[in-house]
């Protein structure tokens, strides 16, 4: 009876919360609230004609949906590289980020998830997937995984999170028992979703592009790259607009963890090129479509170069401690890794998968509007939850919203 | 649509079709549809049930009072094999169209279950020096081959395997088939089939009621909606019932052979027995039932 | 295991050496038979396809003309000038065969095989089977040429004229079909 007062008073105070706030914050709310309502057209379009208004054809029949599906599993993936020095070792200038991670994780699965389902041709029989009504083709296959994986990732984050500041609203320290395990789960976990998500492409014995025994690697490696880029920036924000302060030290470490992951990350990349490009067997097309272009087809080269461009400059501006521990150069490199990752992983891994297709066809494929415009939907969506997600923790973990006693009598 | 409220439009509006249903409009089949269970776990009677629901609704919409959907199980001790002689190959496409016709394929959409690939002599089987799109005066052309290619029927489909809702298997004559009423549309087995062999119904598929081929089987050639997947059957209506593929017919070159593998005297049979035959793409693994032989 | 067995049904013909039946087709590659005894045979209920008249639509038979009591049968070996009805130029192997290899001068309506058995002109699979054996051969088995009807039954052959005309037996090249849209079209 007392949990549920409690928990009506924290449902009620969050509501408050998520509807009060400053112009800037009502602009940032109605900004994102615009691009869903964009999203949620487009989307309706898509429903009513098909897939056909998307540029994606039998030749290339993934594309930008399933990049950026891809790219988020990493970011959402990246909590865990918060989590692991915050908990092991106990390292506390990290472990007030970790619940902003966890929250960034819950957002940015919810993403995935929907771009999933913009992505299939029939959302409304998802319950196919569902044992029992469905079925979920386990153990072959890796999307079946990668639904098991996503799903149990969504709930482990959210649970966590939601119990922890649950707690902390009652202003008492979380059960250990209860929470380190589901923390420490959260970390195999964490590195599951990305993994699946790699087997998924890598296990596809007609790509060659993506069956390649070091993907699963990349995805990780790259994940530990963009995801931390993606909650630095979002600190500082945080910072500015609220009480929460981040240690300067917290952000250094992090960027110096940043680098190492980043120089394995550029090890990887060039251990494939050279596989391919000194193999030089038919499988190096793929290769040549994303750097050089094949045939005068080279839509994706500006964008490939810019990408290892970025992510080159990042690696070594992180790797100078005097340049990442310089606020301005920390969040240009935080900006590099954020484009050369997303671009080498959304775009650049899903379409010089599918360039030229099985049969040597090349089909340059470019997202249409409507394409473009569900994403931004679904990225308004992804943001509207993470801002309202953030605007009610953060009082919380400041200690100004919790339980009053007073105020539930009252309502008696 | 009546006014009372039925189990069946409750667990609808339950089940969150009810936004779909404002989309793409919500009517008896398309609960029924909604409902339906895979392929493979309905009972003889329900099977029954739809089968004439589907033929009702296709004579209807098709103004085609013959227009009939079997689901004619595969025959005992039957295989099916494939094996097209690539010396003889023209490329004139007949087998293309011959295919569209007979398998009710989307027109204005353009799916094709063939696709001919023009290659140099120079070059052999590349792939990348393949063209689908060549159009001559006249076929073959000096210098070039034609290579044909549909689905390979995999024993080891990788499509199949990739499937995270069982909606495509394959049958007991090694036909592997897609379940449309099933299939979520996520194109994880476009993804994984190394022939390009598999389509996506990417708009509602139109055919011209004129045009409807009314003999139709449940897994084949059976109009599809919109956002699924699709593919060569062997066109399974017609090879069931023991008749050949409408592209072995067509074939104006006779390039086209095809049989029961587990038959001794086939014809198949004795273009693996006594023909130098392949497959594509043979470092896969996936031993398809789709020969190729220089004859 | 399932692997290793199909290994050993792999390799087991070229350890054990030949003689048996080594089809084998549950695999990607299948080992042609090192030797095929016998000649494959035709079915009793096979069914001959029509052949289409090669020569001119309006000319009824041969032997409209070519009547022994009007016309008189010159024996010179030769090619044929000028028009024919619709069967010249003759294109088949021009330098080595001409008429009466295949029509008997006697009776025109009729073909004669070398050992001057007349046929008649649907029968042209045994006509050609004297040179091309082993196109004969492997259209009994299915292999040349093209069937219609049901795979496990009742079948239609084409004969040889059915697709060759006699007199140039090489294809025409054909028009082909429309090819599919490219995916850019529809974009």
């Amino acid at each position: 009876m007392k949990t549920l007062n409690f928990f009506g008073q924290w449902v009620a105070g969050s509501i408050r919360i998520v509807l009060t706030g400053n112009k800037l914050y009502y602009a940032w709310v109605a900004f994102l609230m615009a691009c869903t309502a964009i999203g949620l057209w487009a989307y309706t379009n898509q429903l009513s004609e098909g897939l056909i208004t998307t540029s994606l054809r039998d030749q290339v029949s993934w594309g930008f949906y399933i990049g950026n599906f891809t790219f988020l599993v990493g970011v959402a993936a990246a909590a865990v590289t918060l989590v692991v020095p915050a908990y092991l070792y106990n390292w506390k200038p990290i472990k007030e980020i970790v619940v902003y991670g966890e929250l960034l994780a819950v957002a940015a699965i919810t993403m995935c998830a929907l771009f999933v389902m913009v992505d299939i041709g029939h959302p409304e029989r998802f319950w196919h997937l569902i044992p029992g009504p469905g079925i979920l083709n386990v153990p072959s296959s890796m999307l079946a995984w990668d639904v098991i994986a996503l799903n149990g990732y969504l709930v482990l984050n959210f649970v966590i999170t939601t119990y922890l500041l649950f707690r902390l609203f009652q202003r008492k320290e979380p059960n250990k028992r209860i929470f380190m395990p589901l923390v420490w789960l959260s970390i195999p976990a964490a590195i599951a979703i990305h993994t699946v998500t790699a087997f998924l492409y890598a296990g596809l014995i007609s790509r060659p592009y993506w069956n390649s025994a070091i993907l699963a690697p990349r995805f990780i490696v790259s994940a530990f790259c963009s995801g931390p880029a993606v909650m630095l920036v979002l600190m500082q924000i945080l910072q500015r607009f609220s009480k929460f302060k981040i240690r300067k030290e917290a952000m250094w470490k992090i960027s110096e963890l940043m680098a190492y992951f980043m120089g394995f990350n550029l090890f990887l990349l060039g251990a494939e090129v050279f596989k391919e490009y000194y193999s030089d067997t038919h499988h190096v097309t793929h290769m040549h479509y994303m750097f050089t272009g094949v045939e005068g087809h080279d839509t994706l080269v500006p964008w490939m170069w810019f990408a290892v461009g970025c992510s080159f400059a990042a690696f070594f501006l992180f790797l100078r401690r005097k340049s990442r521990q310089n606020i301005v150069l920390m969040n240009i490199g935080c900006l590099l890794i954020f484009m050369g990752v997303y671009i080498e992983k959304s775009m650049g891994m899903v379409i010089p998968g599918m360039t030229p297709d099985t049969l040597g066809e090349i089909y340059e494929y470019v997202p249409s509007i409507n394409e473009l415009l569900v994403a931004l939907g679904i990225v308004g969506f992804g943001g509207l939850m993470f801002t309202f997600m953030v605007k009610i923790a953060t009082p919380i973990l400041d200690g100004e919203f919790y339980y009053k006693e007073r105020e539930a009598k009252k309502k008696d | 649509m009546t006014k009372s409220v039925s189990r069946r439009d409750f667990l609808c509006s339950l089940g969150g079709c009810a936004a779909a249903a404002t989309a793409v409009g919500c009517d008896n089949i398309t609960h029924s549809k909604f409902f339906r269970s895979r392929f493979k776990e309905l009972g003889e009677e329900e099977l029954e049930r739809i089968l004439k629901e589907l033929s009702t609704e296709n004579q209807e919409r098709f103004s085609n009072a013959e227009a009939q959907v079997s689901a004619t199980g595969a025959q005992p001790g039957v295989e099916f094999g494939y094996a097209l002689d690539l010396s003889r190959c023209t490329g004139c496409r007949r087998c293309v169209h011959a295919c569209v016709d007979e398998n009710n394929q989307g027109r204005e959409e353009e799916i094709h279950w063939i696709r001919v690939l023009e290659m140099e002599e120079k070059h052999g089987i590349d792939f990348h020096h393949a063209d689908p799109y060549y159009s001559p005066e006249t076929v073959p052309e000096d210098g070039k081959f034609y290579l044909p290619v549909a689905c390979q029927q995999c024993r080891n489909a990788p499509c199949v395997k990739s499937c995270p809702v069982g909606a495509t298997w394959q049958e007991d004559d090694g036909i592997v088939v897609v379940d449309y009423d099933w299939c979520i549309g996520c194109r994880c087995c476009m993804a994984a089939c190394p022939y390009g062999a598999r389509r996506f119904n990417w708009a509602e598929p139109e055919i011209p009621a004129e045009d409807l081929n009314p003999n139709m089987h449940y897994l084949g050639n059976r109009p599809r909606p919109k956002g699924v997947v699709e593919k060569c059957t062997f066109c399974i209506q017609k090879t069931r019932k023991g008749e050949y593929p409408a592209c072995v017919e067509i074939c104006p070159v006779g390039s086209r052979k095809f049989g029961n593998m587990l038959d001794p005297d086939s014809e198949i049979r004795y273009v693996l027995e006594n023909k130098k035959v392949f497959v594509l793409k043979a470092e896969l693994n996936t031993r398809p039932r789709f020969y190729y032989f220089y004859g | 295991m399932k692997t290793s067995l199909a290994c050993l049904i792999f390799l087991a013909p070229l350890v054990a050496g030949c003689g048996e039946d080594h089809a084998e087709i549950d695999g990607g590659a299948v080992f042609p038979k090192r030797h095929t005894v016998g000649m494959p045979v035709m079915p009793a209920d096979a069914i001959l396809a029509d052949a289409p008249d090669f020569k001119n639509p309006d000319t009824e038979d041969c032997s409209d003309c070519h009547d022994p009591d009007f016309m008189e049968i010159d024996t010179e070996v030769r090619i044929v000038e000028g028009d024919h009805e619709g069967m010249t130029p003759f294109k088949h192997a021009v330098d080595r065969i001409w008429c009466f290899d295949c029509h008997d001068p006697e009776d025109r309506d009729m073909l004669r095989l070398s050992n001057g058995d007349l046929i008649d002109y649907v029968e042209t699979p045994r006509l050609c089977a004297q040179c091309h054996g082993a196109t004969h051969r492997e259209w009994i088995a299915g292999v040349h040429g093209k069937r219609t009807g049901k795979w496990d039954g009742e079948k239609t052959y084409m004969v040889c004229s059915s697709c060759h005309d006699p007199h140039a037996p090489l294809f025409d090249p054909l028009v082909p079909e429309p090819a599919p849209q490219r995916p850019e079209v529809t974009r």
